[in-house]
């Protein structure tokens, strides 16, 4: 329940920036002859998607105050909704011009038209690119490190030249308090790639890891190990994740998010349970002891430390989907929690269950009871086959006292089936937490 | 749960952009209709009709340098083009003097463009002569 106000002065915050300019422009401070309806509006829109695309700038900064309330994972799915959001008031913006009024859109050709009229149509397509390579990066076969790179460059690329349209256009913005909105929006922009992008990888720099431990574990993952160098690490809750930049400089925005499969207690050194799932991933392997890396967190509200008063857990994870669970339970274990945890925990066989072992070991330090569902079951196994179903769901909910805190991590159809199990047996939402599985 | 949430609240920040949008586009536009400029509307000094009807080949001449030179996307007339500044009537409030001196952003008016207007005319001035004599006399024209 902590965090809940924090949670919603930020929301309010939010929408109160991306609004600033707008208000600023219908408040009667600016004063402009009206130009009929439809344009104006039109030129309203342009003005709220520059304002929208710049808050995007402010949301994946990672600034960890603001995103503590809500969670790093659901504010990147905030981004891509604002983002086709942003996008549509974008191309509302040009296609009402186009209709209704498209001679102010000739000449199109860049040799013709002013700077900045060319600057406004890049920016559109800069804007579509973005987002459909985000949306569809799979489909389109792009590696994450090439697209990540891609879409920090597009992006800024995109709001400068939204910004030389904006001036350059001269409608309104040449006004003494939309400039100063301008300006802020602006100065914060650069403010924050600047802090994001050189400042705080430099920080970063300055607090090398090394890789102390690479080992194979089931179902194609890898067992990393990370030890701070020359300094004292940070401390973390159970569950959290970090931003890796591993063997390479952080500058180079080559980093990827995981979730720390090792113990709170264990801190300052960092253990993850990483699949070979991308190219970045699939070479994780290949990872020599003694590699340096970097690490940007702790981040995210996934864990039993929002809790204290649950009086038990139940966890529901689909295969590399363990790590967290595995973070939190290790931690409970080194602290003595006595609390009872139920983990429906589905892989596709026991052969490819990572972190096996280390369950079979915390079942029998603590009060835990694992529910291995296996789509492929070995001989003599007489537990549950093919994926988790929602009556073992509820049988391990069961299992469990009244109030009992649900997590959840896995592919989406595993944790949309388990919501609805737990809705079902009339666990209310708040008490079900989940962890986006692909935040990319 | 939280990603429904995310999805909602994107949606209603799109649905209060689009809002004030409107809102910003009622505002502006409440008052005298946009196309019925001050000049047209009051009983401003009108310019009288010049003792010589312009030669229509000029006139000619004087449209195609204002479609070339991309005039309508600031400027409307015959409604098309930007609404923003519509130049019908203005030979009847401007001089051939004046409009030309609007045109290409001359000292004697420059203080009263946005600086970015002011910016934007100083290409025009790289006109020839010709051009320019010609698209005074289109604009002197639309009475």
């Amino acid at each position: 329940m902590k965090g809940r106000v924090p949670g919603l002065l930020w929301s309010f915050a939010y929408g109160a920036l991306i609004a600033a300019p707008l208000v600023v422009l219908g408040s009667g401070l600016v004063v402009a002859r009206g130009a009929g309806w439809w344009f104006d509006f039109s030129m309203g829109l342009g003005f709220g998607a520059l304002a929208l695309m710049g808050g995007q700038f402010w949301l994946t900064a990672r600034f960890r105050r603001a995103t503590a309330p809500f969670g790093m994972d659901v504010l990147y799915m905030l981004h891509r909704w604002l983002a086709v959001v942003g996008l549509l008031l974008v191309v509302a913006h040009y296609a009402i011009l186009r209709v209704a009024y498209p001679r102010t859109l000739e000449p199109f050709w860049p040799g013709d038209a002013p700077f900045h009229m060319t600057a406004g149509r890049v920016a559109l397509a800069i804007f579509v690119v973005l987002v459909a390579s985000s949306l569809w990066r799979k489909t389109f076969g792009i590696s994450y490190d090439r697209w990540r790179v891609a879409h920090i460059v597009l992006a800024v690329a995109g709001m400068a030249l939204a910004f030389v349209h904006v001036v350059g256009v001269g409608y309104h913005s040449g006004l003494f308090w939309t400039r100063i909105v301008l300006d802020f929006v602006l100065g914060s922009l650069i403010a924050i790639v600047a802090y994001v992008r050189v400042m705080k990888p430099i920080a970063l720099m300055a607090r090398p890891y090394r890789v102390a431990e690479v080992s194979a574990e089931p179902g194609r993952c890898w067992r990393l190990r990370l030890e701070p160098e020359g300094h004292e690490g940070f401390r973390f809750a159970p569950g959290q994740f970090v931003w890796i930049s591993l063997g390479r400089s952080p500058l180079r925005a080559q980093e990827h998010p995981f979730s720390i499969s090792g113990s709170a207690e264990d801190a300052p050194a960092l253990e993850f349970t990483i699949k070979e799932l991308g190219d970045f991933t699939g070479t994780i392997g290949e990872t020599e002891v003694g590699t340096v890396a970097y690490v940007d967190g702790p981040h995210g509200i996934f864990t039993v430390d929002r809790h204290p008063s649950a009086p038990g857990f139940l966890m529901i994870a689909g295969g590399v989907g363990i790590a967290p669970m595995v973070g939190m339970l290790r931690a409970m274990a080194d602290r003595g929690d006595e609390r009872p945890v139920r983990l429906v925990y589905g892989t596709r066989a026991w052969d490819a269950t990572p972190l096996r072992d280390d369950l079979k070991e915390l079942e029998a330090r603590m009060d835990l009871r694992v529910h291995h569902v296996f789509e492929e079951p070995h001989e003599g196994w007489d537990g549950a086959v093919g994926w988790p179903t929602p009556e073992l769901v509820r049988e391990a909910l069961s299992e469990l006292p009244d109030g009992a805190l649900c997590f959840m991590c896995g592919p989406q159809p595993l944790t949309d089936m388990a919501q609805d199990a737990l809705l079902e047996a009339g666990v209310p939402l708040r008490r079900i937490h989940s962890e986006l599985f692909q935040m990319a | 749960m939280r990603e429904r949430i995310a999805r909602w609240y994107a949606l209603g920040i799109g649905v209060f952009v689009v809002g004030l949008a409107a809102l910003f586009a009622e505002r502006q536009n409440t008052g005298p209709v946009p196309d019925a400029t001050p000049a047209a509307t009051e009983a401003a000094p009108v310019v009288p009709p010049p003792d010589v009807p312009p030669d229509p080949a000029e006139l000619r001449r004087g449209r195609a340098v204002f479609e070339e030179q991309g005039c309508l996307r600031c400027h409307r007339v015959a409604g098309e083009g930007s609404p923003r500044s519509p130049l019908d009537g203005v030979g009847s409030r401007l001089t051939p003097e004046e409009i030309h001196a609007f045109v290409v952003a001359d000292d004697a008016v420059r203080g009263s463009l946005s600086p970015s207007v002011a910016r934007a005319k100083t290409e025009f001035a790289e006109m020839t002569e010709g051009d320019l004599g010609a698209l005074v006399a289109y604009l002197a024209a639309l009475r």
